[in-house]
């Protein structure tokens, strides 16, 4: 039981202390909480398929790369790169709905749970909210 | 012999009777058979043979029952659905129709469909399993289509698959033609004088943008595991180490040979620094047969080859590309096929291929029984622009300072419309070699010169000069000028810069217009009219930044920055010392091209559908995308200002009838926020006559047909698993009164027939 409480207590101090931007510092709300819906990555799923796999298939953007260019940063931080940049061809000829279905599916490909809200193509609500490269550990017993 | 020639003579005027009778007697028997309609261009009026419509890539029908009257009571007559086959990335097809049929292509296996066109109910599918050779097919999509062909009598249906096989089938049952190839199909790997070896696998998931994790030559004795999915699998190719293959554009028949050619992987970001070229070859339509082949990188001896200066045999660094990836257009009647080529291999660097690398970025003219060149014109030397000939060339008739020309007019990424004789090659209007600005990137040796046509006037913004920036006001110009002048600026053929700024000009971005996407591309196009010699051109204009850098983990000194090969699947090691830069915040890339949301372009008639006489070579009208877009912005530099509107984005997808131009606004294309639509416009002035909602947005250039006396249009749609055709029509007692019904031929079609 007291293992149990440190090893908690130091997956807390883990998260506490992530070394991420600013924007991250004050962002409350995990990847891992179900920012996006099913039905929206559904719908990026197809964009992806339709605008971005021409260049990137999608294993491209799971895993460790993937992870150590975004991970710990807030979705605003992403969702404004692709707008910004992607695709390639044409930068931002998505609408913003579209940007927001494809940061969805990528959620998705990267092992986050879905939830009852669709991810919002919104600033503010994309500012507070992490990229979580986390994981907490319970140790039960010893 | 001598008894043979003494015999023949008091029987030779009863042996040409006999012929003669035979000859009428083969006639009279062959003329059902060949009782199909006249065609024109090689096209059924009322039909659409052809990806554009006829051999000519007109994308014109002379039908005139929807017109700008009934256009917006246009209804959706069926959708068909290709999901049930499989998924695609964006669907690219325009279909054919043919003898009461409509074909097409779908899914990522590109499994080929007759479609009953009256109500969209599927008449066959065919599908070829390809195992490793479609799991790392470069260009693993439906693509842009098929072909079709007919001596009157037996008709089919020609595919070339993702993993390069050639298939004719049976257009009635979609079965495979006995008779061609085995049992249907032409290995197309075969041929090319290149080793086929046993292939295999180390992963279970597609080639990789753009030639990681590819597949390998099999060990010997190597078996398939199906549960990792890895392993060998009986399929046999070129070996991977000379590089990859691909397809995706359909073939073109002319007078019963199949012209084919072949595609590459995509050019940027590549590992290695050698691969395969491109081919064009002509394949007998009834056997299958090679008749000849055209190798577009010239190997050692052959013409251009000198133009390679590090060499040109298939293997040496540096070669590879040239494909032809775009579709095809051709004259039966000269019996020529003009074939638009794609660039050398790496988009943004050629310090590995010094030397106008012919027949890169080239149009050429080739005999389409012979194979052999008639004429050649390169538009791009040396290309480090991602300018790959997108697109078919047009075939026009025109009459150009009082004479009757036969012309053909390319239409490219770069914004310009490049016009030859197409008998002789000659250009109609002056192209003119002019000094260009010159790399600072290290190794790098540009072209000091490349060739601009002085007409007609281009569609695309080219490059980036202080006339080109708003200027509304003092404030708005200096500010403009100040963000202009973080890049290296220029008329056009900005060379990209190094990203590290160390040439010296200390430079470490160039503005980059037209961009990779064009211009013109594939997804958009031409389309012309042979009743009135006008070329409507669909276009983008925009405006983006070019710069290259070291990938640790590719062969190539340069290519596209930022990019980082390190750890992929057939990647270089990585360096001693390496570390994967940390990403640095903020939007990365180039510097923004906006302020407040407004370019720093001022907007100009330029990209969306510019009209084009061609009988003088001037613009005669221009209409944006789907409508235009008001601009707006918060930033105080623009307190006050009204802001002039823009165009809209994306290729408008263009084709024309006996009164209109109908386009889509293509899959991301239109004004924001704007439902899909499909538009008519006026031919003669631009005008907007028609603009009816549609389930969404075309995905590929659209196609009209007549079909048991109703006109229908017919567009793909769609991406991933949800991708369709969609049928338009008019409501049933809207029909002009010229339409009949019955039969399941095309009807003859009233009025003149062009």
């Amino acid at each position: 039981m007291r293992r149990f409480y440190w090893t908690v207590l130091a997956g807390f101090a883990i998260l506490a202390a992530d070394p991420a931007s600013a924007d991250a510092q004050s962002a409350r709300r995990s990847t891992r909480s179900g920012v996006y819906t099913e039905a929206q990555a559904a719908r990026g799923r197809d964009t992806f398929a339709g605008m971005c796999q021409a260049c990137h298939t999608p294993a491209t953007h799971t895993g460790p790369a993937f992870m150590a260019s975004w991970g710990g940063r807030s979705l605003w931080e992403l969702f404004d790169y692709l707008v910004a940049n992607m695709p390639k061809s044409d930068p931002g000829s998505l609408s913003l709905e579209e940007y927001a279905q494809v940061v969805a599916y990528v959620l998705k490909m990267n092992g986050m749970p879905a939830g009852p809200r669709e991810l919002p193509a919104d600033e503010a609500a994309l500012k507070a909210i992490r990229l979580d490269t986390t994981t907490v550990r319970f140790e039960r017993n010893r | 012999m001598n008894e043979r020639s003494e015999s023949r003579r008091p029987l030779g005027a009863a042996a040409l009777t006999v012929a003669a009778l035979g000859l009428l007697l083969a006639g009279a028997l062959r003329s059902p058979a060949s009782q199909g309609p006249a065609l024109v261009r090689g096209n059924a009026p009322g039909e659409w043979r052809y990806w554009g419509a006829d051999a000519w890539s007109t994308r014109y029908s002379p039908l005139d029952q929807i017109n700008a009257a009934n256009f917006d009571s246009l209804q959706v007559a069926w959708q068909w659905n290709a999901s049930p086959f499989g998924a695609d990335e964006y669907y690219r097809t325009t279909p054919l129709y043919a003898n009461g049929r409509l074909f097409t292509v779908a899914t990522t296996r590109r499994i080929a469909a007759a479609i009953d066109p009256a109500n969209g109910e599927t008449l066959w599918m065919w599908r070829l399993d390809e195992g490793i050779r479609w799991q790392k097919a470069p260009r693993q999509f439906a693509g842009r289509g098929l072909a079709y062909w007919t001596d009157g009598q037996a008709e089919r249906v020609i595919v070339v698959t993702p993993g390069y096989h050639l298939a004719s089938l049976d257009a009635k049952t979609g079965v495979p033609d006995p008779r061609f190839g085995s049992n249907g199909v032409v290995d197309l790997m075969d041929g090319l004088e290149l080793p086929l070896v046993p292939l295999a696998v180390d992963d279970s998931g597609p080639l990789i943008i753009s030639d990681a994790a590819p597949m390998r030559r099999a060990r010997p004795g190597e078996t398939w595991d199906p549960v990792t999915k890895t392993g060998a699998d009986g399929t046999i190719g070129i070996d991977p180490a000379l590089g990859q293959i691909a397809h995706s554009s359909p073939a073109i028949v002319v007078n019963d040979v199949i012209i084919v050619g072949n595609s590459s992987i995509h050019g940027y970001y590549p590992i290695r620094v050698r691969n395969l070229p491109g081919f064009i070859r002509g394949f007998d339509v009834r056997t299958g047969r090679q008749l000849w082949k055209f190798n577009l990188v010239p190997q050692p001896g052959e013409f251009g080859a000198e133009t390679w200066e590090n060499g040109s045999k298939i293997g040496t660094e540096g070669v590879g590309k040239n494909d032809a990836w775009a579709t095809y257009s051709a004259d039966p009647e000269l019996g020529l096929v003009y074939i638009p080529v794609g660039m050398p291999l790496s988009d943004e660097y050629g310090g590995h291929r010094p030397g106008n690398n012919l027949f890169g970025n080239s149009l050429v003219a080739l005999d389409v029984k012979t194979g052999q060149r008639r004429w050649h014109f390169q538009m791009v030397h040396h290309d480090i622009w991602d300018y790959d000939t997108p697109m078919a060339p047009n075939i026009m008739d025109a009459t150009i300072n009082g004479q009757r020309r036969r012309i053909v007019a390319q239409s490219t990424k770069q914004g310009w419309l490049y016009v030859f004789d197409r008998v002789t090659g000659e250009p109609i209007w002056p192209i003119v070699e002019r000094p260009v600005l010159q790399s600072e990137v290290p190794g790098e040796k540009t072209s000091p010169t490349q060739p601009i046509p002085t007409k007609p006037e281009p569609y695309s913004q080219q490059g980036l000069e202080e006339e080109d920036l708003i200027d509304y006001t003092p404030a708005i110009r200096d500010s403009a000028l100040k963000l202009a002048r973080q890049c290296r600026m220029g008329p056009y053929y900005i060379p990209p810069s190094p990203l590290d700024g160390s040439g010296p000009s200390r430079q470490h971005c160039s503005w980059y217009a037209p961009g990779a996407s064009g211009g013109v591309n594939i997804d958009g196009g031409a389309a012309a009219d042979p009743e009135t010699g006008m070329l409507y051109v669909g276009s983008i204009t925009g405006l983006s930044t070019t710069e290259v850098a070291k990938d640790p983990c590719s062969e190539f000194r340069y290519t596209q920055a930022p990019h980082d090969s390190c750890g992929q699947l057939g990647a270089l090691p990585p360096p001693p010392g390496y570390q994967r830069a940390p990403r640095a915040g903020g939007r990365g890339g180039g510097p923004a091209t906006s302020i407040g949301g407004v370019s720093i372009l001022k907007p100009r008639q330029y990209g969306g559908i510019t009209a084009y006489n061609m009988n003088t070579g001037d613009k005669a009208w221009w209409i944006p995308n789907g409508g235009p877009v008001q601009v707006t912005s918060n930033d105080p530099l623009f307190a006050g200002v009204t802001l002039p509107p823009t165009g809209s984005r994306g290729q408008p997808q263009v084709m024309n009838t006996r009164s209109l131009v109908i386009y889509g606004t293509g899959r991301s294309g239109g004004p924001p926020n704007s439902p899909p639509r499909l538009f008519a416009a006026d031919k003669a002035t631009g005008r907007q006559v028609g603009a009816v909602q549609i389930p969404s947005r075309t995905s590929a250039v659209p196609m009209t047909f007549m079909h048991q006396g109703r006109q229908y249009i017919v567009f793909a749609t769609g991406s991933g698993s949800n991708t369709s055709l969609v049928a338009l029509t008019l409501p049933r007692g809207t029909a002009a009164a010229g339409g009949r019904r019955g039969g399941r031929g095309g009807s003859p079609v009233p009025g003149g027939l062009q």
